[in-house]
């Protein structure tokens, strides 16, 4: 903390040489406290009227000071804890706090100016851009925020780049008529007068603004065509000093820097041809690298084929030192090999001969096996084929009756067919009969009902009229015995019907009795029934015998 | 920002008209009340005011001026706002325009009139001109989403992470409608990022303001 002091109080002491930098922060007096934060809002804005001092008598004087050095403070950004109690009982804390932040918004120049102000020589042209931009920024920074759609053109200066503005967008190619007559050609002249668009129309889009089109174009005109940089004759003409100086250091600047650039890109030049030498010298290199190799191999493959060459040479060299004595000695050699070689011939006979013979042997009777079965393969397949040719004719005689066994079963086939067709034709009948009956069934039901609602209608009439007439009396009961005779009638034919069913049911009955060989079995009960009597009467006279006897006994 | 206006009057008064307007110009405004009737001159450069002013205005058009000398009509409108605009950047009084349109022989009806209506529509001019400049994209209005999925066509588990989706804009001047300057999606650690950097220029910008 007090180094923080120490540098507070070096800039107070600087900006009021009045305030002691001895004193410490802690033993402040109010008086002092309001004396080093006035001095300072002065330094930082001038245009501002602070109390320099605080007022020694009345307390409502002293906190109405106290209050807009406050204000003061907070305006020029500070967002401390800040009030009239910071001035009138300062606390060391706050009061640093408060200071700090005081001395960081202090303008830095001051010091340069001050250094400066002895010397009196004008400043340079980048001090002066840094100096505006300097107050651009503090005024932009401290210019309260306007919403987008206030900033018209009366404020607009104040706010920089306003949204509102206008883009200076030219359309590049107005298409006017040109200022001299003669060069128009009857189309253009035409076309201009029916077709061209006006100017307005032109430059109608929202991404060209009339006024920029106009201005471009008459510009364009005045300076022709082949001008690039018109911007810069347009800036020499409304600023004369900066170009100059840009004039005059250019040329300068360039003959500075063009001969080193000169030199390095000769330089860069020189390195590039050499490496281009020496990437050549390295091709040529290899190429020669890889002939020498390939002679290499050659020499080698040469010293291979020679060196055997060589060793022939060289043991004929040394027969040939000493002739007589070699020779004698060779035809030792070849006598001794010679006699080597016959023993080892004969011992091969000896030992070819038994193996020949034994496969000779071999080989005979592998034959003779070979023959002997082809032999049997031969029997078995004769005998396989007179048994074919047995089946074969088996199988023709079998054909033959074959055939002529054919025209019975045709007939039988003929005839299943036509029992078939007769069956077909019986069941037809049989369901248009069953169809009939169902007719007649539902007839017979309709015709019923119909009687029966017809007995009801007429009986309930004659029952109504019979109340008040004698004859219609009389007439209802003999409809009620018609109907009770009828019924029984109807009941009758029923009954017929049913007791004919029966009786042909019976028939069938009878039918398939008689199909079953009733009397032959009959016979046989009959004759079994005679033979148990007869057995049963034997049995009986044995008994009565044996009852006898025991009677006897 | 804006072209040259009323800043330096004094300096601009007298230099020569020669110079400053092109054959083109001098042509257009020689046909005012020569090839063209003084009437329709009239109309003509009373139209081409109006529509100067107001560019984004519908302006119903006035099909007489080009009835006959389609093309002498349509040079003349370009003279008239040319004259105006260089007029007014240049920041002549009525007086000096006067004198200028007289150098150049342009028909004394014609002057008469270019005369009185840039007298009449000086102020206007000078606003209209005023607006007129280049400036970067002004952001005045900050659209925001966050975004996060919770189910998309690759993956069915959500990613579980806040996408911040940022637009950046201002509104047009005629109209009102919001215009899109800048649009981007990032995630936290990038906004974090943006706004760290935002905070930064801020810092350099107080310090410079300072220094």
């Amino acid at each position: 903390m007090d180094e923080v002091d120490k540098i507070i109080m070096h800039q107070l002491h600087q900006v009021d040489a009045g305030i002691e930098p001895t004193d410490e922060l802690a033993s402040f007096t109010p008086e002092l406290v309001v004396r080093a934060v006035s001095s300072c809002l002065t330094e930082i804005r001038p245009e501002l009227e602070v109390p320099r001092s605080l007022p020694g008598g009345a307390m409502a004087q002293r906190f109405s000071v106290a209050t807009g050095l406050a204000e003061r403070c907070k305006e020029s950004g500070y967002h401390g804890d800040i009030g009239y109690q910071t001035f009138l009982y300062p606390n060391p804390i706050e009061l640093r706090r408060l200071l700090m932040f005081l001395i960081e918004q202090l303008p830095r120049e001051r010091q340069a100016t001050d250094d400066l102000t002895g010397k009196s020589h004008p400043l340079s042209g980048r001090e002066m851009l840094q100096r505006q931009i300097r107050k651009k920024l503090t005024a932009q920074l401290k210019a309260m925020w306007v919403p987008q759609f206030c900033r018209a053109v009366g404020n607009r200066k104040s706010h920089g780049c306003s949204s509102l503005c206008i883009d200076f967008r030219p359309k590049l190619n107005l298409n006017v008529p040109s200022a001299n007559l003669e060069e128009r050609t009857k189309e253009v002249q035409q076309y201009f007068d029916q077709q061209a668009p006006n100017l307005f129309q032109q430059t109608a889009s929202s991404s060209y603004d009339l006024i920029a089109s106009v201005l471009h174009k008459n510009d364009l005109e005045r300076w022709g065509q082949g001008l690039t940089d018109s911007g810069m004759f347009l800036l020499a003409s409304e600023d004369p000093v900066i170009p100059m100086v840009l004039a005059t250091e250019k040329p300068s600047a360039t003959a500075a820097e063009m001969t080193p650039l000169e030199e390095l890109t000769d330089e860069v030049q020189k390195l590039r041809t050499q490496c281009e030498t020496l990437l050549g010298e390295r091709k040529a290199y290899t190429a020669r690298i890889g002939a020498l190799k390939q002679r290499e191999s050659e020499a080698t493959k040469e010293l291979a084929d020679i060196q055997p060459l060589l060793k022939l040479h060289e043991r004929t060299c040394l027969v040939l030192a000493d002739p007589e004595q070699n020779v004698t000695k060779l035809e030792a050699l070849l006598q001794a090999t010679e006699a080597k070689r016959r023993t080892l011939t004969q011992q091969w006979q000896d030992y070819r001969l038994p193996l020949l013979e034994t496969l000779e042997t071999l080989k005979t009777a592998k034959e003779a096996q070979h023959v002997q079965s082809i032999r049997s393969g031969i029997e078995q397949l004769e005998q396989e084929l007179k048994e074919k040719t047995q089946q074969h004719n088996d199988l023709n005689t079998a054909l033959r009756t074959a055939t002529q066994s054919l025209a019975p079963r045709k007939e039988y086939t003929r005839r299943i067919h036509e029992f078939i067709g007769n069956i077909r034709k019986q069941r037809a009948d049989i369901f248009k009969v069953l169809d009939d009956t169902r007719q007649l069934q539902k007839q017979l039901n309709v015709v019923g009902a119909q009687l029966q609602r017809q007995f009801n209608y007429t009986d309930d009439l004659l029952f109504q009229s019979a109340k008040h007439d004698l004859h219609a009396k009389k007439a209802y009961k003999l409809l009620a015995q018609l109907h009770a005779n009828c019924s029984e009638l109807v009941e009758c034919v029923a009954l017929t019907g049913n007791v004919t069913k029966q009786i042909r049911e019976l028939e069938v009955q009878i039918d398939g009795e008689k199909l079953k060989n009733v009397l032959t079995s009959l016979q046989q009960i009959t004759g079994d029934i005679q033979k148990f009597e007869q057995s049963i009467q034997e049995l009986q006279s044995q008994i009565s015998t044996m009852e006898n006897g025991v009677a006897k006994a | 920002m804006a072209t040259a206006a009323a800043s330096c009057p004094a300096v601009e008064a007298d230099t020569d008209a020669s110079n400053l307007i092109s054959a083109t110009v001098v042509a257009g405004l020689k046909n005012l009340g020569t090839i063209l009737t003084p009437p329709i001159t009239k109309i003509l450069i009373a139209n081409s005011l109006k529509l100067t002013l107001h560019p984004d205005a519908t302006i119903a058009p006035v099909p007489e001026i080009y009835a006959n000398n389609a093309a002498s009509a349509k040079q003349s409108e370009y003279a008239v706002v040319a004259l105006y605009a260089l007029a007014t950047k240049h920041a002549w009084d009525g007086l000096t325009l006067r004198h200028q349109l007289e150098g150049l022989a342009v028909h004394s009806s014609a002057v008469d009139e270019l005369t009185r209506v840039y007298e009449d529509n000086r102020k206007d001019l000078v606003l209209r001109q005023l607006q007129v400049g280049h400036n970067f994209p002004h952001i005045t209005d900050v659209q925001w989403r966050i975004v996060c999925d919770v189910k998309s066509s690759t993956s069915a588990t959500s990613t579980g992470v806040a996408q911040f989706c940022i637009n950046l804009g201002r509104f047009q001047q005629s109209s009102g409608e919001r215009i899109t300057i800048v649009e981007f999606v990032c995630n936290a650690e990038e906004l974090h990022s943006l706004i760290n950097r935002l905070k930064e220029i801020e810092r350099h910008c107080n310090q410079m303001a300072i220094r």
